[in-house]
C-alpha cells in the first residue's frame, strides 16, 4: 500500500510538469509519422501487386505494416525511455530528498516498486496511444490478431526491461543528464551487441547474439512467442531491479 | 610501508607495460617479457596491499562487511540468471500465433534438419526490394535455427554480384542454390526457383542424399549405345550426364521383370526392334510408380510402342519430316534435317534460344483428349516450310514432294506428358510420372550432339525429367491476401489522425494543464 503512495506521488509529478505531455506528444508524432510512411508504402506496393499477379500472394498487412511498425516503435522506445527514467532517483539524490525518503517508514522495495510502476504507467499510456495505428489498419483491411497481440506483448516486455535498466542507472548517479546518457548508451550497446557475433566465432557469437535486445524482439514482432525471448526480458528486468535495490541499500551503510 | 606504495605502483605499471609491449614486438625474448610481467604484477599487488589503510582495520569495518555481503548477493543472482538463460536457450518452447502458422516449420522439415549429416549452405538470389525476400529470409532463418549449426544461408543481390549468379547458373530472382559437401570433398548442388518450405526441404533431401542416382539406357533392341565412341554412339552425352552427378547404366529389361528402384530416368534411345511384352509391362509399371521416361523413336521403327504411348496421350506418325526451310539450308542442313527454332512454353525450353537439328525425324502426335489424370503438351515444332512425308517409295528414291494428303508444318516433333502416378506410397502422394517423346534419336549421337542447341536440349530434357517432386509432401501455408486500396478521403484520414491529431491533442492537454496550474 505504501508503494501505492509512492506511485501516486510520482504520477502527480509526471502530470503536473509538462514531462508526460511532452513525452506523449513527441512520441505519438514520431511514431505516427513512421506509421503513416510504412502504411503509405504498403498501399503503393498493393497497387503494384494488383497489376502483377505473381506478386499478389505475398501481400500481408501483418508483414507489410505491423511488423515494421513494431520495430520502429521499439527504436523510438530506445530513445525515449532514458528520458522517462532519468529523474526517478537522480533528482531525489540531487535535491537531497532521497535521505528523507529513506528515513520514512517505507521499505526500499516499496519505493522502488512505486517509482517503477509510475514509469511503467507512463509507458503503458504511450502504448495505448499507439493502438490508434492497428485500429486504422483494421479500418482499411482485415487484421491478423495473433501477431498484433504478440507485438504488443513484446513491446511491453521490452519497455519493462528498458525502464528497469533506466531506473538502475538513475539510482547510481545524481545527475539526470548522466543518467539519461548512460541509460541510452547501455541500451544501445545491448541493441547492437549482436553485430559482433559474426566475427566472434560460433560459441561467443551465439552468446553475443543471445544478449542482444533486437534479437529477442524479432520473434514477437512477427507473431511468435518464444520462451527464450520472454525469459530474456524478464531476467533483464529482475536483474536491473535487484541491482537497484542493492544500490539503494548501499546508501545506508556507505555513509 | 605506505610510502612504498606509490613507487611500487609506478614501477609495477611500467613493468607490466614493458612486458606487454615486448610480448608483441619481441616474442622471441621468452625469458625477458614473462619475468617483467610477473614482477610488475607482484609490485602492483604489493602497492594495492600497502595502500590500504591498515588491513586488519579494513576487514573489520562495517562497510566492508556490508559491501562484501552485497557483492556476494550480486554474484549469486548473476549466476542464477546466467543459468536460467542457458537453460532457456537450450530448451525453448514457442507458439506461433499467426493465422497460417507461417513462422513454424512442418515436423517433416524439422526431422530432415535434425538428421542432417553434412553441412549445407543455401545461397538465395534476390533483388533487395523483391516482395518474397522477407518470407524467404524468415524461412531460411528457421531452417538454420533448427539445424544445430548444419545449415548456413546467405542472401545475395543477383544484380550486384552477377559473377556468383553466373557461377551457379542463376537466371531468375528468387532462386535458392543449396550446396552440400558429400564424400571425398565433392560438392553437390541443387537449385530451386521458389523459396517454399516443401521445395526447400525436398531439395535438402536430394542434395544430401548419399550415392548417385542412375539414368538407365534401355538395351537389346538396337538402341544407340552410351558406351560407343562411334558417330552413332552416345559417349558424349554419357560424359555430360556423368558431370551432372548421375551414373549411366545399361538396362537389359528382357532379363528383369521390374525396372530398378534407383532409376532416376529410363532412356529409350532409338530402338530398332519392338520391345517384348514383359518389357512393356515393366516400363508401364515403372511409369505407374512416378517413373520418368525419355522416348526417342526414329521413323518407321519400333511400332509396338504405340499402345504404350497411347495410354499417356501421345503417339508417333508414320512419316519422315521434310523441311525446306531456308534457315536450315543456310546452316548447311539438308531437307531431311528439320530445324526447330519454335519452342512451346515449358520448363525444358524456358529461356532456350538455340535452334535444334533433328536428322531424319518423325512427327509426334499429341492426342487432343488425353486419358484422365494425364496432361500433354507439344514441346517443339518444325517450321512452316516442312511437311510429313508418308510415302516410303519417295523417301527411298530421294525424290520427295509434298502431297495433298500429307500434313504440312509446323509439325510437332517433341512432346511431354505428365501422368498421376497410382502406384506410389502414401508419403509421396501427388508425385507424377513424366514422359518426353521425341521423334528422333540421331540428334543426340556423337555426330550431331554438338550441333547448335542439340546438347542443351537433351540435357534440359533430362534435368526436367530427373526432378523429383514430393519426396515429402508439405501442405502449403494458406495465405490471406490483405492488400490495401484507399480512397483519397481515407488516405487523408490516415495522414491526419496519427501524424497531426493525436500529437496535437497531447500537446494541447499539456498546455492546458500547465496554464491551469499557473492560474491556481
Amino acid at each position: 500500500m505504501r508503494a501505492w503512495a509512492v506511485f501516486k506521488k510520482e504520477m502527480r509529478l509526471y502530470f503536473s510538469s509538462p514531462i508526460a505531455y511532452v513525452v506523449f506528444a513527441i512520441f505519438t508524432l514520431v511514431a505516427g509519422w513512421f506509421f503513416y510512411n510504412v502504411f503509405a508504402f504498403y498501399t503503393l506496393i498493393s497497387m503494384q501487386a494488383a497489376m502483377n499477379p505473381t506478386m499478389a500472394r505475398d501481400m500481408s498487412v501483418t508483414e507489410g505494416v505491423l511488423r515494421p511498425l513494431f520495430q520502429n516503435i521499439s527504436v523510438i522506445m530506445l530513445l525515449m525511455m532514458p528520458i522517462l527514467t532519468m529523474r526517478l532517483f537522480a533528482e531525489e539524490k540531487k535535491s537531497g530528498t532521497i535521505e528523507l525518503l529513506l528515513t520514512y517508514p517505507v521499505r526500499d522495495g516499496e519505493i522502488l516498486f512505486g517509482k517503477y510502476l509510475a514509469a511503467l504507467g507512463i509507458f503503458l499510456g504511450m502504448l495505448t496511444l499507439t493502438l490508434v495505428y492497428p485500429a486504422l489498419v483494421a479500418w482499411a483491411t482485415q487484421l491478423e490478431w495473433g501477431p498484433l497481440l504478440t507485438g504488443y506483448l513484446g513491446l511491453l516486455l521490452q519497455g519493462a526491461a528498458f525502464i528497469a535498466v533506466g531506473i538502475l542507472i538513475s539510482s547510481l548517479t545524481e545527475n539526470q543528464i548522466v543518467a539519461a546518457v548512460s541509460t541510452f548508451g547501455t541500451l544501445l550497446i545491448f541493441w547492437v551487441i549482436s553485430w559482433a557475433s559474426e566475427s566472434a566465432g560460433s560459441t561467443w557469437g551465439r552468446v553475443l547474439s543471445h544478449l542482444s535486445i533486437t534479437e529477442h524482439f524479432e520473434s514477437f514482432a512477427k507473431g511468435v512467442i518464444d520462451t527464450k525471448d520472454l525469459i530474456y526480458y524478464v531476467n533483464l528486468t529482475i536483474l536491473s531491479l535487484f541491482l537497484t535495490l542493492r544500490s539503494l541499500e548501499s546508501k545506508r551503510w556507505r555513509s | 610501508m605506505r610510502r612504498f606504495a606509490t613507487p611500487a605502483l609506478l614501477l609495477g605499471l611500467a613493468g607490466v607495460a614493458a612486458g606487454g609491449v615486448l610480448r608483441v614486438y619481441r616474442p622471441s625474448w621468452a625469458t625477458v617479457w614473462p619475468t617483467l610481467l610477473i614482477v610488475g604484477g607482484l609490485l602492483l599487488l604489493f602497492a594495492l596491499y600497502a595502500s590500504f589503510p591498515s588491513s586488519r582495520d579494513f576487514w573489520g569495518r562495517r562497510t566492508t562487511r556490508y559491501g562484501l555481503n552485497a557483492l556476494v548477493m550480486v554474484v549469486l543472482i548473476l549466476g542464477i540468471i546466467a543459468l536460467v538463460e542457458a537453460v532457456s536457450y537450450r530448451h525453448n518452447w514457442r507458439v506461433d500465433l499467426t493465422e497460417n502458422r507461417r513462422h513454424s516449420l512442418a515436423p517433416q522439415t524439422v526431422r530432415v534438419l535434425q538428421e542432417l549429416q553434412t553441412p549445407v549452405k543455401a545461397t538465395a538470389f534476390f533483388r533487395p526490394d523483391q516482395p518474397g525476400k522477407r518470407t524467404a529470409e524468415d524461412l531460411l532463418k528457421q531452417y538454420a535455427a533448427r539445424s544445430e549449426g548444419k545449415f548456413a544461408w546467405e542472401v545475395v543481390d543477383a544484380d550486384r554480384d552477377p559473377l556468383r549468379a553466373k557461377r551457379y547458373g542463376v537466371e531468375t530472382y528468387g532462386t535458392v542454390v543449396l550446396e552440400a559437401t558429400i564424400k571425398d570433398g565433392q560438392v553437390k548442388e541443387e537449385k530451386i526457383t521458389d523459396a517454399e518450405e516443401e521445395k526447400l526441404t525436398n531439395a535438402l533431401i536430394r542434395v544430401t542424399r548419399e550415392g548417385k542416382r542412375v539414368i538407365y539406357f534401355l538395351k537389346g533392341h538396337g538402341e544407340k549405345d552410351p558406351a560407343s565412341n562411334e558417330k552413332t554412339g552416345l559417349s558424349e552425352i554419357k560424359a555430360a550426364i556423368e558431370k551432372l552427378n548421375y551414373e549411366v547404366k545399361d538396362l537389359l529389361s528382357a532379363r528383369e521383370s521390374k525396372i530398378p528402384d534407383d532409376a532416376a530416368i529410363v532412356v529409350v534411345a532409338g530402338p530398332q526392334k519392338d520391345l517384348l511384352p514383359n518389357e512393356l509391362d515393366a516400363l508401364q509399371g515403372y511409369i505407374g510408380r512416378a517413373g520418368k521416361v525419355l522416348f526417342m523413336i526414329d521413323p518407321f521403327q519400333a511400332p509396338g510402342l504405340g499402345p504404350l504411348l497411347d495410354r499417356y496421350g501421345l503417339g508417333v506418325g508414320n512419316d519422315v519430316i521434310i523441311d525446306v526451310n531456308p534457315q536450315g539450308r543456310m546452316l548447311g542442313a539438308g531437307p531431311e534435317i528439320p530445324v526447330v527454332g519454335d519452342y512451346q512454353a515449358h520448363p525444358i525450353t524456358q529461356g532456350f534460344r538455340y535452334a535444334t537439328f533433328f536428322p531424319v525425324a518423325r512427327t509426334v502426335v499429341v492426342k487432343e483428349k488425353p486419358p484422365e489424370g494425364v496432361t500433354t503438351q507439344a514441346l517443339a515444332r518444325t517450321s512452316g516450310e516442312s511437311w510429313a512425308e508418308t510415302n516410303e517409295q519417295e523417301i527411298k528414291s530421294g525424290q520427295v514432294k509434298p502431297d495433298p494428303d500429307e500434313a504440312r508444318g509446323p509439325l510437332t516433333i517433341a512432346a511431354v506428358a505428365t501422368a498421376e502416378a497410382k502406384d506410389v506410397p502414401q508419403e509421396r502422394k501427388g508425385a507424377k510420372a513424366r514422359i518426353v517423346l521425341i521423334g528422333d534419336s540421331d540428334f543426340s549421337t556423337n555426330a550431331f550432339v554438338n550441333l547448335s542447341g542439340n546438347r542443351d536440349f537433351f540435357l534440359n530434357t533430362l534435368s526436367w525429367l530427373a526432378e523429383e517432386e514430393n519426396l515429402i509432401a508439405i501442405r502449403p501455408k494458406e495465405r490471406r491476401n490483405t492488400p490495401v486500396f484507399l480512397t483519397a478521403a481515407q488516405g487523408q484520414v490516415l495522414f491526419w489522425v496519427p501524424v497531426v491529431l493525436v500529437p496535437l491533442a497531447m500537446a494541447v492537454a499539456g498546455v492546458y494543464s500547465v496554464v491551469r496550474k499557473r492560474n491556481r
